[in-house]
């Protein structure tokens, strides 16, 4: 299954509000390689519809929803938010566009400050909005502009790689020169001649020194810009912070007004809760009010990361109910990210099967759950318990052994190596997604209930 | 993280790795069994000490106090009496007042130190704590070479070489007594900001800010810097404890400012004398064993309150 | 040949512990023979970076290019600071003492090199090191080194006997607080402890000094008190090795008491924590006595922090305990480091603090390989 391929996408004249095109997402893995979380994914989304994406744990899914939001943004691919590619967006325009895109944690209480109170942490959002309103000085905007890339100059690995060489000669120079003299003869005036050991550290030592000069006078130029700079901008932004002083009361009036109405409609007591701190309340509770800050900027998209799969299941069914209810009343569409496949049944329209990073599978839930067409899809909806007895649990199939890592993942499909039906062709060659029904696509060299003949010749519709 | 115990340093002058068990015990994580949530009776007594400590340092002027620089005839040595509350010393001045003027030079060579270490300390913590990389990598051996020299042979030779007993005014002195402490505060500080601005950073809720476009000055100030005041607060205290013990060894050496009054100078003096007249001794070290006490206390106990209202038990 | 041979496996199934004990068999046998002091430091030193490197490489080459650059900042710094004040000639005089002529002053001037910009004085005098010659103290006359060697072993032993009484106070009374954490036996036990700990430890020598040499407090004819241990002087052990443990008790309780509170406060914490994970509710469950749980299970995964403090405090004492020495008229390293910055015997200062770094290092490296015997997890994880 290496879901490569965007068969599954659909017409740029669907009604599309979020579009993953090839998303790549790598991390450097210290001296072992590079994690590669997201390998090609892509799907999309439109308008109302709520998106499942489900699989095991160190599939990527969380790692797509932060590439989405960009935080850290990805390695590679195209988000595309009604249309606009985010990739193309600078720093200030990524923050408007940030209104339109939110997201809900999987620990609800952690994703809330344990200092703050309900009615700051909820009215953040509006308070970010209304900050970034007032324009900065230039003299601010030139340093946003210009010191970050200062200071990336550092990161560059020619910097480290010759820098740390460098170094480490000038002391081997000095343990030269010392050895040197160390050993060497005594002169008349009460200093030693350590011969060639020791011209040889001068040497080395100074070479060195030459080496460093222009990366110390980098440094020490970088460092006085940014020391004057930052002394420098506390006074450039008087203007702006006096301007914003005034407005406080105005801004908070109306800011306590939409705090308010967000936590009636997920469902909060605002009176009770908004002075309260987020250790005082209930998981769900917790969740309903971390739903209410994504809320509170009317967005278009909200990406659920795992929100309900720390919560009883009595709590998981009322947070599912109000998502549904949310999604109405605000016209949101949802990414719903799970590993529980019987709550992705109920919430989803369509359903991303990932694995290792690839897609496996896409369809509606009820098509998924009836026909599976991938192994591991088929795996999964095994593993769901089912409350009858006259189904033995015993025959139900279960994957051997765990997910190889993502640093070094297997060739061709990454999941021949725990897959119940696979050839040498998987092994070699990565499958593309293809249509196998309406709506429903697959990504596999032999899918369950299709005829091994049939396979080959389904051609792969590029999106 | 929940309630630690151990954030009490030793104050042995002479590894002054300010609070270096104060800091491990932060930075290790152990849970303790239930224990008394509030601020029982013995810290409102230990802030109670304080307050009249600070209090009568601040006000010694205007209480009725003898002159500390005064000698009086015919009671040297004498111990405790009506006249002297605390007797009096080998050249005839009065030990109670003595010990409590001597309170304000000790006071607020250390907690000037104190404040600067907490701040600048608190700063390069956080910064080196968030951004993480090259500057954290660098922070960290920067700090870790301060930490390898001995802290009270770091001061002793910094104030003896650059305000030299007999050859520097009184002020310089007391200048230098003080930056000497500083260096001192910063490195354990800064670990201790460091070690929970990591901690914090990586939580969910930092995470959620950035989502929202946040910069990184606001995240910093308002969503990590909140979370990790207790800690510093506590260790904050403990090292302000540390560093009074350290100012007094200083003064019992006869560095910095040696013509005024302070525990260390009185400790110093009486050390000689204390077969014959051990209350020389005793009461400044009395007052300086409560306070010192009353500031490890009031520490420990603050980052225990504040650790568990976090978690909610 | 097989005894070779077993000896060798043992050194490979444990290599921390081998490689650390034959480096204080270099140290102490080094001592004993009568090697220069620099030379077993060496052999010793060498000993732990290899049982360290067989543990974990990778980390200790880390540390070991730390190790260079660590030393010669740190007695860089400290050459500077001496000589930023004054001119040559100042110098010159200050060294030479009450009495010095133009001649004399020329003489030291070019025996010190003082004519010399400060960077070329310090690689010479770093040079000189190497070879063991930390020049001559000015103001007692003999070679540093020499100095150096007549103090050390005062200081370690005083490091010695402070930490180890430390240890066998706090250890004990760190598992009892933990096993009866928070109820009676814990509140006492903690209560002496944060009051051990705010004794300031020369204020602790004093009141020592006063009740155990000076014969206490008088009131009349009565005293609470006594003269049974004496305050000042120091007798080698050779010498007399009753008389020197009497001479050493005082300092070593002053210099103990603190530490073994602190110790004991990190013990306990640690240890509660230990105590509440599940392996040792499972222990209890099988029957295991509370003693065996408490020595033999609970006590090694909590000694972590314990043991960095540990020896964090070990590698500072190395360079002596300046107060209790002067207190105590220790000839040690503190004493000597003491006096000198005051005489502004540079030379002593600049050898004594090339010590203090080395042994710093030194012990911080043992610190890293007795973690690598405690916990098998940190042989084969660290990164």
């Amino acid at each position: 299954m290496a879901g490569s391929g965007t068969a599954h996408l659909r017409g740029e004249d669907d009604d599309l509000v979020l579009r993953v095109d090839h998303l790549v997402v790598e991390f450097p893995a210290g001296r072992f390689g590079t994690v590669h979380a997201v390998s090609d994914v892509s799907f999309d989304l439109a308008n109302g519809e709520t998106l499942g994406i489900v699989g095991e744990s160190g599939c990527g899914k969380s790692t797509t929803a932060k590439a989405i939001m960009r935080v850290p943004p990805p390695t590679s691919g195209h988000i595309r938010l009604d249309g606009v590619d985010l990739a193309t967006l600078g720093a200030e325009q990524m923050r408007d566009v940030r209104s339109r895109l939110q997201m809900i944690f999987q620990d609800a209480i952690s994703s809330l400050n344990p200092r703050r109170r309900i009615r700051d942490v909820v009215a953040e959002p509006l308070v970010i909005r209304w900050l970034e309103s007032h324009r900065r000085s230039p003299l601010i905007r030139l340093w946003e502009r210009y010191v970050p890339r200062m200071l990336r100059l550092w990161r560059h690995p020619f910097v480290r790689r010759v820098t740390v060489p460098l170094l480490v000669a000038f002391f081997v120079g000095l343990v030269l020169w010392i050895a040197g003299s160390a050993t060497g003869t005594e002169q008349a005036d009460g200093t030693r001649d350590g011969g060639i050991v020791q011209a040889a550290g001068t040497v080395v030592m100074i070479a060195s020194l030459i080496g460093l000069a222009p990366i110390a006078a980098m440094f020490v130029v970088t460092a006085g810009v940014w020391l004057v700079l930052t002394v420098l901008l506390p006074l450039a932004s008087l203007p702006r912070t006096y301007r914003i002083w005034r407005e406080r009361k105005k801004f908070w009036e109306g800011a306590e007004v939409q705090v308010r109405d967000v936590l009636e409609d997920v469902g909060i007591d605002a009176d009770i809760a908004m002075d309260r701190r987020p250790h005082e309340f209930s998981g769900g509770q917790a969740q309903r009010i971390s739903i209410a800050r994504a809320l509170i900027l009317d967005p278009k998209v909200i990406i659920c990361d795992e929100p309900v799969s720390a919560l009883d299941v009595s709590v998981q069914a009322q947070v599912l109910n109000l998502l549904e209810e949310l999604k109405e009343k605000y016209g949101l569409s949802l990414i719903f990210i799970a590993h529980d496949l019987a709550v992705v049944k109920n919430i989803a329209d369509r359903v991303v099967v990932m694995y290792l990073g690839k897609v496996c599978e896409v369809g509606q839930p009820d098509e998924l759950f009836a026909r599976p067409r991938h192994p591991y899809t088929e795996i999964l909806m095994s593993a769901i318990p089912v409350i009858d007895p006259a189904i033995d649990p015993r025959a139900a199939r279960t994957i051997a052994g765990e997910p190889p890592s993502p640093i070094f993942p297997p060739s061709g499909c990454r999941f021949r190596t725990r897959c119940p039906r696979a050839s040498e062709r998987c092994a070699e060659e990565e499958p593309q997604i293809r249509e196998m029904g309406s709506g429903h696509y697959v990504a596999c060299h032999h899918p369950i209930g299709v005829a091994e003949d049939q396979v080959a010749d389904t051609p792969v519709a590029v999106g | 993280m929940s309630g630690l115990d151990t954030a009490v340093v030793s104050t042995s002058s002479e590894h002054v790795t300010l609070g270096v068990d104060a800091e491990a015990a932060i930075l290790a994580e152990a849970d303790e069994t239930y224990q008394a949530r509030k601020l029982g009776f013995w810290f409102w007594a230990s802030v109670g000490w304080l307050a009249f400590l600070v209090l009568s340092a601040v006000f010694a002027d205007l209480l009725p106090l003898k002159d500390p620089m005064a000698t009086f005839r015919g009671v040297a040595r004498d111990g405790p009496s009506a006249a002297h509350w605390f007797g009096a010393d080998n050249i005839g001045h009065d030990v109670f007042s003595r010990t409590l003027y001597g309170a304000r030079r000790s006071l607020a060579v250390a907690t000037v130190a104190t404040l600067v270490g907490f701040t600048v300390g608190g700063v390069i913590g956080l910064v080196s704590g968030f951004y993480r990389r090259t500057l954290d990598d660098a922070i960290v051996a920067v700090l870790d070479i301060m930490l390898a020299i001995p802290g009270l042979v770091l001061a002793l030779a910094l104030v003896a070489f650059f305000a030299p007993p007999g050859r520097a005014s009184p002020t310089s002195q007391t200048v230098w007594a003080t930056f000497a402490l500083s260096i001192l505060a910063v490195p354990t500080i800064a670990r201790v900001a460091r070690a929970q601005t990591m901690v914090w950073a990586d939580r969910d809720f930092v995470l959620a800010s950035r989502t929202l476009g946040t910069r990184n000055l606001r995240i910093i100030v308002r969503e990590v810097l909140p979370n990790i005041l207790p800690a510093m607060v506590s260790i904050a205290f403990i090292g302000l404890a540390v560093l009074i013990v350290v100012e007094a060894a200083l003064a019992f050496f006869g560095v910095g400012d040696v013509s005024g009054v302070s525990w260390g100078i009185m400790i110093q003096n009486g050390r000689s004398q204390v077969d014959r007249a051990p209350h020389m001794v005793l009461f400044p070290a009395l007052f300086m064993f409560m306070t010192i006490l009353s500031l490890n206390f009031v520490g420990d106990q603050v980052r225990t309150f504040f650790d568990v209202r976090e978690s909610g038990i | 040949m097989p005894r070779v041979r077993a000896l060798w496996d043992a050194v490979r199934r444990k290599p921390g512990l081998t490689t650390t004990a034959g480096a204080l068999v270099v140290l102490v046998g080094g001592w004993l023979v009568g090697l220069p002091m620099l030379l077993s430091f060496l052999g010793a030193f060498a000993l732990v970076v290899v049982g360290a490197s067989v543990v974990n490489g990778r980390y200790v080459r880390r540390r070991l290019f730390i190790l260079v650059p660590t030393i010669v900042l740190v007695t860089a710094f400290t050459f500077y600071l001496e000589n930023s004040r004054g001119d040559t000639r100042d110098l010159a005089f200050q060294i030479l003492g009450p009495g010095g002529t133009e001649e004399g002053v020329d003489q030291i001037v070019q025996e010190f090199h003082l004519d010399e910009p400060m960077h070329t004085r310090y690689l010479l005098w770093l040079s000189d090191a190497v070879r063991g010659d930390l020049g001559r103290s000015a103001i007692q006359g003999q070679p540093v080194s020499e100095v150096i060697a007549n103090a050390a072993p005062v200081s370690l032993q005083l490091m010695i006997y402070a930490q180890v009484l430390a240890l066998a106070v706090a250890v004990p009374m760190g598992v009892y607080a933990a096993y009866k954490a928070n109820r009676r036996g814990d509140r006492i036990a903690s209560t002496f402890a944060l009051a051990a700990l705010s004794i300031p430890n020369f204020v602790l020598a004093v009141v020592l000094i006063l009740f155990f040499a000076l014969g206490g407090i008088r009131t009349g004819d009565t005293s609470i008190g006594s003269t049974w241990l004496p305050a000042a002087r120091y007798v080698p052990f050779g010498q007399d090795p009753v008389e020197h443990f009497r001479h050493m008790a005082l300092p070593a309780i002053a210099l103990a008491l603190g530490q073994a509170a602190g110790y004991m406060r990190i013990l306990r914490s640690d240890m509660i924590g230990t105590l509440q994970e599940n392996f040792i509710t499972t222990a209890k469950a099988k029957g295991v006595s509370d003693r065996r749980i408490l020595w033999a299970h609970a006590l090694r995964p909590s000694s972590f922090t314990l043991l960095t403090v540990f020896g964090v405090n070990t590698a500072t004492l190395v360079g002596g305990a300046l107060i209790i020495e002067t207190l105590f008229t220790l000839p040690g390293l503190g004493t000597q480091l003491g006096t000198a910055i005051f005489q502004k015997d540079f030379l002593v200062v600049q050898g004594i603090v090339l010590v203090i770094a080395v042994g710093f290092v030194l012990v911080n490296f043992l610190v890293d390989l007795l973690y690598a015997v405690l916990d098998p997890r940190v042989r084969h994880v660290r990164a």
